[in-house]
């Protein structure tokens, strides 16, 4: 039978017809204790059948399948692993998956949920195979609408943790116990009474603090904790995190190593806020061991690390350079793993930059702040293969990490964005430009960026780009009144005015227009061209900037082509146009312009409501201290790729806070970084380098025997573990220069510029190019080939 | 944690609805909702991995063309929900479960699967893949799937890796398939491998190895030491043996002046075992954090000013400095923290032991220098390129590719090179040298000019010159220069020999030169 016909939307009566006689004949043999063959064609017809079932589950068509449930029942029932003669998995299996997902009271009958139910139990209790009775346990939880069915659950749960055996089994099977209780407690207790309710509660809180204290396996430790915070958090009166002692997450860390990845990663989750330091001793001893878990290879692990050590480093007055340089290098190492988790790392990243990179203009004290992270900004350079939303997030990362130093180096990567063939990510690249050289306001970033966008002008006539380069300055006069030159005016308006088609450019054109009217001699004329005559067909905004325009051009000279055009302007505002807000607003200048010629007004206050000064712009893209507290309590989390509070995006998460302590810092801002004395990687790698120098010669040599030998894997190598030692001492792949210059840091963004150059070094075959192509080979390249073969 | 995972075909339609937290009605809701979301309304182009209406969240990735979606509630933990993601889909693939077909195919063995990875609560359980083909006892189909990677880098290459032992001896003997589908999960026998007495104290080497295994393993304790990643003691093999691959990308981007803008290499090493019983592998490598701890410190501060004044070249430098690892979960991460050494029992088959990162002191294999003019009068572009190979000429780099972009509107291109195939491909706009071989300390040049239509005004200034780039591949040389100094297996028995292997190969990530 092919997969398509058993992926086909079928309905219960079809498939009772089909199937029914041959469930019927199979249950005969089973209960005159016959044998159905393990090939034979009702035993394949029934796993058809119940392929079909649950293959409907993924066509929604639940309803129509519960039809079926006695059926599936007797299946199970004649299949099952433990009757004698006619166990099959697949057929179990396949039975538990539908009794999973239909049991319900409304849809099956009390009387087979009962059946069934017994079934279960038997599973549980006397299945010796493990995949079974979890499954059957599973099945219990996941049917939560039957008391009888979380009863029994409990029962087993409590029967098994209670067990001291402790083979391993009965490990695997605890911990899926003690890892069900939660699930189970959860909907149990909806709508019994709050005492009884909160007397089983705490029996479960004791017996698995029990557990916790007195099992020596670090995995059932680990479950533990995780069912402890779970109901600790969830449940009256505590609501609140589960709280240990120093010395109880101590012995945890301690375990880590023994625990499998995904336990690893929860553990960490949930000691952030459940450990407290109540001294800066305590701090740093934790921090002390949790450092190694960072070089652990799943994303998670790592960074619920960094936000542990992050939390910590809120109780302490300063940290080591060499922990936060580690942070950094485990952050890059993961900027490898697939696009997703590159995404949430960076997003992450740039939390980091927000809340813990100090800004350097504004710090008022002499010392020189180090920064926390320490990334080089190459790592955010686009790729074009990346998808849109990591280009996005790199954009913002390099708009956010621009300084001084670096400015020069990111507007040349932005202008290689900015010429891209993607038209969305070349726009942005030039909004990112402008808004440097809005946010870089003292020294040379802003003079750069502007240069780099008059660039791109010269450099290219496409429209969009145009457009969008006229926004962006608008943007910039905003900030930078001063820097409107009449050249880069005039260049800017004249050479461009008919090319805006967008009604953010045009507006920003007109802005730039009105506002540098007197570096343009015929101002009156373009504007009056190139927009006024447009009026009814322009959008909203831009309405409201040609009415705004046309006034101020009237209050500030009156004369008579500027009376001319202001009147035209407000006469089809007022008669022509539909839009309720642009016809008020041309009533209120009329209004105000008719009270100035009536000398009801006087005009320094007209002038000073139409034409009055604007203030200058600012990027905020800081966020509240406190919000930015919450969020590192919530790295790696969804909230932290949206970058909001949580209770923002999820209403029912609470919100988190520092927990108060004796330790606790009072500013975020205090926390110090600082340069360890010795650097003890780098320098030990110079000082290797160094001792070895003098025999650098002789290793050399040595590699000639070396390399071959490594190359083939040919039988030749293989041997013991003596041998194998002697051969990579030496290593002979290390041969080659090295000529870049020392930088100095051991990989820090300090690095200066290298060039390709510096690696260049003389080879020793140089083929030219042939003045002709011959086709003949000369007798030199015949003879060698001929040696070659001879070789084989 | 996950409420429900779903898997739908490239088309959109669903295959797998794992339903784990919420109701069934619910589910299949959500199943709809994410289907027109997402699925109907993205034209090729994703615009963020992560969706999330009201309080439900969306993760999804796309592999094989497959969508596999987990559905969550509240804030939770995205870099465990997405990294289990990647591990479920290696699993599938491990399993032959590549594309839609298969998926109905064995859709059962799906949900046995997430049966075995998830536990009640929807939070992974354990994706080890050696764990899972006992507990399911079946095969994997595709082994070079390395299991413990969520990595982007496909390293299904088993160039080298010639797997010579027989596939079926990794479960143990006692594990007889009875029934049609090669399925033996109802027998107590495969148990007989988990029995309490099997789990070893496996740093406990002193004990008494006598060479009956049932008197060794009596002889410890059997309350502690449980190792998730290999609770199996019964592996046999003829041989042992150990693979390392130490497989690099290095990634360069040189502007214009020649600058070098950006400069790192991502270096993974594979590792396939095929060891019997309880083995504890020791790795060292020539890192310098690891060479540095057994030296005396302050004696290399005084050597290292001296160094900088004399200007010593470090070429001299002996060891490495990786600036990150990160390791596979079998690594014992508090031993690395203490005394630098990579010590580990290893999962039986395929992994990923580690991922490291550099970014100072390469050695690049290659220098490209173009330089490109353009002729106004027959409006053509005129590209003079040196591919100048910098590694020992003892090595030989394979497939080398340059891949030069040329201007739109390019009708055809004439070049000369000093070796090498060209070859020019009209729809991509590009043009290919080639190389199957390229040795060492080579120079090699190419002449080439590309003509435009006419009807093209081309100025070289204004064209915006997308990157030449390069691709190769290098046998037995190292971009770091990281070697393995020694890899040390040992084991209870007295009579344990290892056979190990030792590959490394160099790729090109981005190697690319604006001009």
């Amino acid at each position: 039978m092919s997969s398509q016909a058993i992926f086909v939307k079928h309905k219960a009566s079809e498939l009772k017809q089909e199937y029914d006689p041959v469930i019927q004949e199979s249950l005969n043999i089973y209960n005159s204790g016959g044998t159905i063959g393990n090939n034979s064609n009702k035993k394949k017809k029934i796993e058809i059948f119940l392929k079909k079932v649950v293959a409907n589950f993924t066509f929604n068509n639940h309803l129509e399948m519960s039809k079926l449930y006695f059926e599936v029942f007797q299946c199970l029932k004649i299949f099952h692993t433990t009757s004698s003669n006619n166990k099959d998995s697949l057929i179990t299996n396949l039975c538990y998956q539908y009794i999973q997902q239909i049991t319900t009271p409304q849809l099956i009958s009390q009387d087979l949920i009962q059946q069934v139910l017994k079934f279960i139990i038997n599973d549980l209790y006397y299945n010796n195979n493990q995949y079974f009775s979890t499954l059957a346990l599973e099945t219990l939880c996941y049917i939560k609408k039957i008391p009888e069915y979380t009863f029994e659950a409990l029962k087993y749960i409590d029967h098994n943790i209670e067990s001291e055996s402790n083979s391993s089994i009965d490990l695997i099977k605890k911990k899926t116990c003690i890892e069900a209780i939660p699930n189970l407690l959860i909907d149990k207790f909806s709508n019994k009474e709050q005492q009884q309710k909160k007397k089983i509660i705490d029996k479960y809180i004791k017996l698995l603090w029990d557990l916790f204290t007195n099992s020596d396996s670090s995995s059932i430790r680990a479950s533990c904790l995780k069912s402890l915070q779970y109901l600790y958090v969830n449940f009256e009166p505590w609501n609140s995190n589960l709280q240990l002692s120093f010395d109880e997450s101590k012995k945890i860390i301690k375990t880590l190593g023994n625990l499998n990845e995904w336990d690893k990663s929860c553990i960490i989750n949930l000691l952030t806020l459940s450990v407290v330091p109540k001294t800066h001793e305590e701090s740093y001893a934790i921090i002390d061991m949790i450092l190694p878990q960072l070089q652990a290879s799943n994303t998670s692990t790592v960074l619920q690390t960094i936000k542990f050590i992050l939390y910590l480093s809120n109780y302490v007055e300063a940290l080591s350079y060499s922990i936060t340089n580690r942070i950094s290098n485990s952050i890059i190492a993961l900027l490898h793993k697939p696009n997703e988790l590159k995404f949430l790392v960076l997003r992450n990243v740039i939390l980091l930059l927000l809340s813990r990179e100090h800004n350097n203009s504004s710090s008022t004290e002499n010392k020189p702040r180090e920064n926390f992270l320490n990334i080089d900004i190459s790592y955010f350079f686009v790729e074009f293969d990346d998808p849109i939303y990591i280009k996005d997030t790199k954009l913002e990362l390099l708009y956010l990490m621009a300084d001084e130093k670096n400015i020069s180096i990111i507007l040349d990567e932005l202008k290689e964005y900015a010429i891209d063939i993607d038209t969305q990510m070349s726009r942005k690249a030039i909004r990112a430009i402008g808004n440097l050289a809005v946010k870089l306001d003292s020294g040379n970033g802003k003079k750069e960026a502007i240069a780099v966008l008059l660039d791109l002008l010269d450099f290219c006539s496409v429209e969009y780009i145009v457009q969008e380069i006229i926004s962006v300055f608008k943007n910039i006069f905003r900030k930078y009144p001063n820097e409107g030159t009449k050249s880069i005016i005039s260049k800017l308006v004249t050479n461009y005015i008919d090319v805006m088609e967008e009604s953010e450019s045009k507006s920003a054109m007109i802005w730039i227009l009105t506002e540098y009217s007197n570096h343009l001699p015929q101002y009156l004329t373009l504007f009056d061209e190139y927009f006024v005559k447009i009026f009814l067909q322009q959008t909203f905004e831009v309405q409201c900037s040609i009415l705004t325009s046309a006034v101020k051009f009237f209050v500030r000279d009156s004369n008579k082509q500027s009376e001319e055009v202001c009147v035209k302007v407000l006469k089809m505002a007022t008669e022509q146009n539909g839009n309720p807000d642009i016809r008020d607003k041309s009533f209120m200048y009329w209004r105000l312009l008719s009270g100035l010629s009536t000398n009801q007004i006087p005009v320094e206050i007209v002038k000073e409501i139409i034409d009055g000064k604007l203030p200058l712009i600012t990027l905020n893209n800081k966020l509240d201290p406190l919000i930015l507290e919450e969020l590192e309590l919530n790295i790696g989390s969804a909230a932290s790729i949206y970058l909001k509070p949580v209770q923002q995006v999820f209403r029912q998460n609470k919100t988190r806070y520092l927990p108060q302590s004796p330790a606790l810092l009072p500013n975020k801002t205090d926390l110090v970084i600082i340069h360890d004395e010795k650097r003890p990687s780098l320098l030990a790698a110079l000082g290797t380098g160094g001792i070895n120098s003098s025999s650098r010669t002789g290793s050399l040599r040595s590699m000639d025997s070396g390399i071959p030998s490594i190359r083939d894997r040919s039988g030749s190598r293989v041997g013991s573990d003596f041998s194998f030692e002697t051969e990579f001492d030496d290593d002979p792949l290390n041969n080659f220069s090295r000529n870049n210059s020392f930088s100095g840091t051991g990989g820090g963004s300090t690095s200066p510029k290298k060039n390709i150059s510096d690696y260049d070094k003389p080879v020793e075959n140089v083929n030219q190019i042939k003045r002709k192509n011959s086709l003949v080979k000369k007798p030199s390249m015949l003879a060698r080939k001929l040696t070659l073969k001879k070789k084989f | 944690m996950i409420n429900s995972l779903f898997i739908y075909s490239p088309r959109g339609d669903l295959l797998i609805t794992k339903v784990i937290k919420d109701s069934v009605r619910k589910t299949s809701s959500l199943s709809e909702v994410f289907r027109i979301q997402i699925i109907s309304d993205s034209s090729g182009v994703i615009r963020s991995p992560i969706l999330t209406l009201g309080s439900t969240t969306f993760h999804h990735i796309r592999k094989n063309k497959l969508w596999i979606v987990a559905v969550t509630r509240n804030n939770v933990d995205s870099a465990l929900i997405w990294e289990f993601l990647f591990r479920f889909s290696n699993l599938l693939e491990n399993f032959g479960i590549n594309n839609d077909d298969s998926v109905r195919d064995k859709f059962t063995l799906v949900y046995d699967l997430l049966h075995c990875i998830l536990s009640i609560d929807g939070v992974p359980y354990d994706t080890e893949l050696s764990n899972i083909c006992s507990k399911l006892g079946i095969m994997p189909v595709n082994k070079n799937v390395i299991s413990g990677s969520s990595n982007g880098s496909s390293t299904a290459d088993s160039n080298g890796i010639s797997i010579n032992g027989s596939n079926s001896n990794i479960m143990n003997s006692g594990n007889n398939s009875n029934s049609s589908n090669n399925r033996s999960i109802d027998d107590n026998d495969f148990f007989s491998s988990l029995n309490p007495k099997n789990f070893g104290k496996f740093l406990d080497r002193k004990s008494n190895s006598n060479s009956s295994s049932n008197t060794a393993l009596n002889s410890y304790n059997n309350t502690t030491s449980d190792i998730p990643w290999r609770p199996n003691l019964d592996i046999k093999y003829k041989k042992n043996e150990i693979f390392l691959d130490i497989i690099e990308n290095i990634n360069i981007l040189i502007s214009k002046e020649g600058d070098i803008l950006k400069s790192y290499i991502d270096g993974v090493v594979e590792m396939q075992c095929k060891l019997s019983g309880m083995p504890v592998v020791q790795l060292k490598l020539n890192d310098e954090q690891q060479q540095q701890k057994a030296d005396d410190f302050e004696h290399y501060l005084d050597l290292d000013m001296k160094k900088r004044k004399k200007g010593i070249p470090d070429s001299a430098v002996k060891s490495v400095h990786l600036d990150d690892y990160k390791f596979h979960q079998c690594v014992q991460l508090n031993k690395f923290h203490t005394d630098c050494s990579i010590t580990f029992v290893p999962p039986d088959g395929n992994i990923e032991l580690m991922t490291y990162h550099v970014k100072e002191y390469l050695n690049l294999p290659f220098s490209i220098q173009p330089i490109v003019t353009s002729n106004s009068r027959t409006n053509s572009v005129h590209y003079s390129i040196s591919l100048k190979s910098l590694f020992s000429s003892k090595l030989n780099a394979t497939d080398v590719v340059l891949k030069i972009p040329l201007p739109q509107g390019t009708l055809e291109c004439n070049s000369k090179a000093s070796n090498g195939k060209c070859k020019y491909s009209v729809e991509e706009k590009m043009f290919y040298w080639r190389f199957n071989k390229f040795r060492g300390s080579t120079e090699n040049m190419l002449q080439m000019s590309a003509r435009l239509s006419e009807n093209i005004i081309f100025d070289l200034n204004k064209w915006n010159k997308p990157a030449i780039s390069l691709k190769f591949e290098i046998l037995m040389f190292t971009c770091s220069g990281l070697t393995v100094k020694y890899c040390n297996v040992r084991e209870r028995s007295n009579n344990y020999r290892t056979t190990k292997w030792i590959k490394y190969i160099s790729k090109a990530g981005s190697y690319e030169v604006r001009y």
